[in-house]
């Protein structure tokens, strides 16, 4: 398969995956935001909780990493830039997988 | 002969529409999303840095500033769940006539915020 067509593809995979784990995630985000750091252990105590949230967190990232790289292909012109752009946003992805992983042990 | 290639037209230029409007929306939220991901990101790394640290995030949430972003973020992803799920059907091929898909989205827009009221209001 072409790389531009996997790349569409997989964006869209990671999509339609995205769709109940989202949900999940939108009704409990209003309590997250809101939870105290004790409350907030007490969540991630829970291996249900972390399992969905990092099932978010990587399928967000790669849907998130793959779109922005089209937007950025649309609107930065320098190539240098462009990558330094896609290379900032796999910064963030890495440090909150990263960082959700420590969280866990 | 001199031949001058098109530039491509700018959003500016564009007839609004409800259709083009509903379009840059969906990126302007996946942009929003992104910002989302960066405070569920800090969560986590204050979360771990201890529960002195962590207060800063509980003091940032509690104040209206903090409410007002983080139900404009819900709000967001409301919006690019929805739409996205439009766009899927595009994909499939449905959803292309005029009528379907000015319907598919002022229903979209609608559930966004209906969404984003069951999220925080209920």
């Amino acid at each position: 398969m072409n790389h531009v067509v996997s790349k569409w593809l997989m964006q869209r995979v990671a999509a339609v995956l995205l769709i109940p784990v989202l949900l999940w995630f939108l009704f409990h985000f209003d309590n997250l935001m809101n939870f105290s750091y004790l409350e907030a252990l007490q969540f991630l105590n829970n291996r249900f909780n972390v399992a969905v949230i990092s099932l978010i967190f990587i399928l967000a990232f790669f849907h998130m990493r793959l779109g922005m790289s089209e937007i950025f292909e649309d609107y930065i012109q320098d190539e240098k830039i462009r990558k330094l752009a896609n290379l900032s946003i796999l910064g963030i992805s890495s440090t909150a997988c990263l960082g959700l992983g420590l969280q866990a042990l | 002969m001199s031949f001058k290639s098109p530039l491509s037209p700018h959003l500016q230029v564009y007839k609004w529409q409800l259709s083009s409007l509903l379009s840059i929306t969906h990126r302007m939220t996946s942009v929003f999303n992104l910002a989302g991901m960066i405070f569920l990101t800090l969560w986590i790394l204050l979360l771990i840095s201890g529960q002195n640290t962590f207060s800063y995030f509980e003091m940032f949430s509690s104040s209206f500033i903090g409410k007002f972003i983080f139900v404009g973020i819900t709000w967001s992803f409301s919006y690019h769940l929805l739409n996205g799920i439009r766009h899927l059907f595009w994909d499939l091929g449905y959803g292309y006539d005029l009528k379907v898909a000015n319907l598919s989205g002022i229903i979209v827009l609608l559930s966004s915020f209906v969404l984003t009221f069951l999220v925080w209001f209920i």
